[in-house]
């Protein structure tokens, strides 16, 4: 039974790290939009 | 190196035949000094037919052959090249290295006939042949 | 198009919490293997998700490579149409295989061709290689969800994590490391032509799969393994979550590709700027 909640949870992990990598990603580039403004 | 090919008025073609099959001469000759090594140290005997290793041999060493010759000139390319050229084989070749595995334990061990993986391998030979003959001269005159 | 994107996270969301629920609670337990078997109501679209992804991007590498040459792109369009005439005319004429349907191949086909056309007219260019990196890369994530999910499932079930040499695991992990590989690739190319090489690679890897295939078929022919998925019909109530599961994480993943490809164009948009600037620089010393 707890595998069933071990699965749903790490794809859930898994769907939230990539996002976080993608949030991650965009911020850098906002700053270095910001940069080449200067 | 490789430059010095691209700017040789040969075709892109002629060239990669070139280096695969100079590859693939040398690994032959490595290995028909080793066969008969490992078949004196750990006492190898065919129980199934012999004469179809001398099928699998050449076919498998050209399917990992041809690739290994594309990919190296793909690879070139890449800041981490001695990682990239296996990290990008491994996968492709899995293929021709279960056929070339199961051919020989098939024939080593009589148990089964080896036929349906010398197919596979001719298949992915042939396959891959052409591919790689096919999109050679795009990836060797990619900046 | 901006405007969606609120609208569609927010039905996604719906959708998702919807389709949770119904996997977990309002779906019958399976006779035979208990709560466990609800895994599959994510296991399952995550698959198929993940191989639709891997197809769209096989497409549109296609779509690069002759792309850049015209005689090359209608070559490649005529090729198109005729296999999807012959897999038409294919489908009523062979006998198709075990339970399916014969206009299921046709439609396929067809779909398959539309789709080709469809990306043609949406990703002309650079936008098709934009389209390849995204696929890819979301693709690698529902198969990595695919490919933990189903030993998680595999160990209360059948008591081991794996079934080394079954056809359906082996090529899906084939697959994975293939398009590792390709991301690889992109990352550390030192190339100007990074596009190009990944593409390349991008069709060795689709003409890969298949071949996998076939030797594992037959290695497993030789060698019986454990029964997996396939095999006897499904409670409609079942299939009915497994649907709304399916689309709910198609939503999801549209939306994610749809991030990813935004983010892709402005980082590109970015490193053209930043060697405009170092340009001028240069000159300008």
């Amino acid at each position: 039974m707890n595998f069933l909640y071990a699965a749903y949870g790490v794809t859930w992990l898994i769907h939230i790290g990539y996002l976080t990598t993608l949030l991650r990603r965009y911020s850098r580039l906002k700053k270095e939009i910001a940069e080449l403004k200067k | 190196m490789l430059d010095a090919y691209r700017v040789s008025p040969a075709p892109a073609n002629s060239l990669f035949i070139a280096k695969a099959l100079g590859n693939f001469i040398f690994v032959c000759v490595l290995e028909a000094l080793m066969a008969p090594l490992f078949i004196v140290f750990y006492n190898l005997r065919a129980l199934g037919p012999a004469y179809q290793l001398l099928m699998v041999a050449p076919l498998g060493t050209w399917a990992l052959v041809v690739n290994g010759t594309f990919f190296a000139a793909l690879s070139i390319r890449t800041r981490a090249r001695e990682i990239m050229l296996p990290l990008l084989l491994f996968p492709i070749s899995i293929p021709a290295i279960l056929g070339m595995v199961s051919a020989t334990t098939a024939i080593l061990s009589g148990e089964n006939s080896a036929r349906f993986y010398i197919v596979l391998l001719a298949v992915y030979d042939v396959v891959f042949t052409i591919a790689c003959l096919a999109l050679f001269e795009t990836v060797l005159h990619a900046e | 198009m901006k405007k969606f994107f609120p609208i569609l996270g927010i039905i996604t969301l719906a959708l998702l919490s919807y389709a949770l629920y119904e996997a977990l609670v309002a779906a019958p337990t399976e006779r035979t293997m208990g709560e466990v078997q609800r895994i599959f109501y994510y296991h399952v679209p995550s698959a198929w998700t993940a191989f639709l992804l891997f197809f769209l991007n096989f497409v549109a590498s296609i779509q690069y490579l002759v792309g850049r040459k015209p005689g090359a792109n209608r070559v490649a369009n005529w090729i198109v149409i005729a296999i999807a005439v012959i897999v038409c005319v294919a489908a009523y004429v062979v006998p198709p295989p075990e339970g399916v349907e014969r206009s299921a191949i046709a439609t396929t086909g067809v779909m398959i061709a539309g789709i080709y056309f469809l990306i043609r007219k949406v990703f002309p260019g650079e936008r098709a290689d934009i389209l390849a990196v995204v696929s890819a890369e979301v693709g690698v994530v529902f198969c990595t969800v695919v490919l933990v999910t189903g030993p998680l499932w595999a160990r209360p079930v059948w008591g081991i994590w794996w079934a080394p040499g079954d056809i359906r695991l082996t090529s899906t992990l084939v697959l994975w490391l293939i398009y590792i590989a390709y991301l690889m690739l992109r990352k550390f190319s030192s190339s100007g032509n990074t596009a190009l090489i990944a593409a390349v690679l991008a069709v060795f890897g689709a003409l890969d799969v298949p071949l996998v295939y076939f030797s594992i078929w037959f290695f497993r022919t030789q060698h019986p393994q454990p029964v997996i998925g396939g095999g006897g019909s499904i409670d409609p109530r079942m299939m009915q979550v497994l649907m709304i599961n399916w689309l709910a994480f198609l939503c999801f993943a549209y939306l994610v590709s749809w991030s990813r490809y935004r983010l892709e164009v402005i980082k590109r948009e970015v490193e053209q700027a930043q060697g405009m600037q170092d340009l001028m620089e240069t000159r300008a010393r």
